[in-house]
């Protein structure tokens, strides 16, 4: 009978985001919610 | 295993390869010299149909075509069975082939009014009608044939990479279907608004998950170190499914369209930071301890690459897509110098990456030059951020000169010529490495030393010789 191939198996951890992640998400939520929907320079003047 | 459809798909892959980068950079040529360039419009071949052979090419041609080689690879691999069908999968890489000379010779031959030979008019879709439906008719045969794998797998538990390899197959049909062939029957918005759709998930939905379900197989194991994270790979998955498909419509912000649609368009790619966040953590964070790795394993070296590119791409991307930036970089080459970010520097690399695994494993030739493996690495590392910037300042001149001084389209091209001259130096120096990596990989297949699993991809770093050892 035919052998089933044999392939590197990939484990997986329990990581989770590190600190820094949260800040920057804070800082793009100001940003994009707070800042970015005016016009700091209105188009064409 | 049987490794005929994955050879064909990737082999073709780097016959497009070749072609598609090279037009690029007449393209570029045409606007330093166009006058000296009229040659090509002698030959049929105009810079509006340079640009389309070039985007086909490159996107269709090297990375849909690679992306497919790594998913006929992977899944079976990962879900410990054989490919089935794998005569269907072999049989769609030549239908898929058959469509790409079609395109090229149909957009080359510019035939007007025909309902199936003819370009059409969007963006990324002009391919003929008669090339859509070969490459519809491919991407189902190939569906079929990874769909039955992943039913008959022996191993009950999906590994991620699984989810967004077959994810992506229906996705690439679904957004296939909508921007080739729903588009054409509604008119006026509802035709822009498709059309955009389809635009911006070409890139978020036919390439980003098969270029990220391979960064996913080849990080771990070629830094040899587990998944950083199970929970974050599965939340990368589903933010990006809810929220990239809304993202399309940034591009038309300037442009007459309904506020609520523009305003859903925006805070969808705002959302994408969710997705980009959980896989580049992911990335960066599995070789950690090991990272030693990334000396001996081009794989590595160029997923990891891969990565940081992509994080970037997807930090400028809806930075630029909120109304505050928009204005000033729309119209410019800003959003071309974005797009290369995107598919010259991530997916390409992703691309490059399995491209480096999946050769000795398929071929049991190991790549026969450490040193060429090296040049197309620092050449992608170093020169390829240099011809980005290079796009990006061009840009930014325009948007200068157009937005804020209000100059005239002839004091604008004046004054981006020498941007444009150091963009094609370096985009020159890009051109190179993509020839370089298909060089290698050709050669290799008769100058390459016989590969065993274990082995490195390329040959060894020589070690340096002690004095000690001499003498003795």
């Amino acid at each position: 009978m035919k052998q089933a191939p044999q392939f590197k198996e990939i484990h997986e951890g329990n990581g989770t985001f590190p600190w820094w992640v949260w800040i920057a998400v804070w800082i793009w939520i100001v940003y994009a919610f707070f800042l970015g929907p005016f016009h700091w320079f209105p188009p064409q003047g | 295993m049987d490794n005929r459809a994955i050879k064909l798909w990737f082999f073709s892959s780097l016959c497009w390869l070749a072609l598609g980068p090279l037009i690029g950079l007449v393209q570029s040529f045409q606007f330093l010299w166009p006058q000296a360039m009229d040659v090509f419009s002698d030959w049929m071949l105009p810079y509006s149909k340079l640009r389309i052979l070039h985007t086909n090419t490159v996107i269709l041609g090297w990375l849909v075509m690679m992306f497919i080689s790594a998913t006929l690879y992977i899944v079976p691999r990962l879900c410990k069975v054989e490919l089935k069908n794998a005569s269907l999968a072999y049989a769609a890489g030549w239908v898929w082939n058959l469509a790409m000379a079609l395109d090229v010779i149909l957009i080359w031959a510019g035939i007007p009014g025909h309902p199936l030979l003819s370009i059409q008019p969007y963006e990324y879709a002009e391919a003929p009608l008669y090339c859509d439906l070969l490459i519809v008719l491919s991407v189902v045969m190939v569906i079929f044939s990874v769909h039955h794998t992943v039913l008959k797998r022996t191993q009950p538990k999906l590994y991620v990479s699984v989810w967004y390899l077959l994810g992506g197959l229906y996705t690439t049909a679904i957004t296939y279907l909508v921007g080739n062939f729903l588009v054409l029957g509604f008119s006026g918005l509802g035709n822009q608004v498709l059309e955009s759709w389809w635009l911006h998930n070409a890139v978020g939905l036919i390439i980003t998950p098969p270029g990220l379900g391979i960064a996913y197989y080849v990080i771990p194991l070629a830094a040899q170190r587990p998944l950083y994270s199970h929970s974050l790979s599965i939340l990368g998955f589903w933010a990006l499914m809810a929220f990239y498909p809304g993202t399309g419509l940034h591009h038309f912000l300037q442009m007459p369209m309904p506020t609520w649609i523009n305003e859903f368009a925006v805070i969808s790619s705002v959302l994408l930071a969710i997705p980009v966040l959980a896989v580049t953590v992911n990335f960066l964070a599995t070789p950690r301890g090991n990272w030693k790795r990334a000396v001996e394993s081009f794989p590595l070296r160029f997923a990891v690459l891969g990565a940081v590119y992509y994080l970037l791409t997807c930090i400028q991307g809806p930075f630029q897509a909120t109304s505050a930036v928009n204005w000033f970089i729309h119209f410019t080459e800003w959003v071309q110098a974005h797009a290369h970010l995107a598919l010259t520097g991530a997916f390409s690399c992703f691309g490059m990456a399995i491209a480096f695994f999946m050769f000795p494993r398929v071929t049991g030739r190991q790549l026969y030059s450490r040193a060429l493996a090296s040049w197309t690495f620092w050449l992608m590392a170093v020169i390829f951020p240099l011809f980005y910037l290079g796009f990006t300042h061009s840009g930014l001149v325009t948007a200068i000169s157009v937005n804020v001084l209000s100059n005239t389209i002839y004091e604008t091209l004046s004054a981006v010529w020498l941007a444009r001259f150091f963009r094609t130096l370096m985009g020159a120096g890009v051109v190179l490495g993509f020839l370089l990596f298909a060089w290698l990989i050709a050669r290799s297949l008769r100058a390459g030393k016989p590969f065993e699993e274990g082995m490195n991809e390329t040959p060894e770093t020589p070690q340096p010789v002690k004095l000690g050892e001499v003498a003795a």
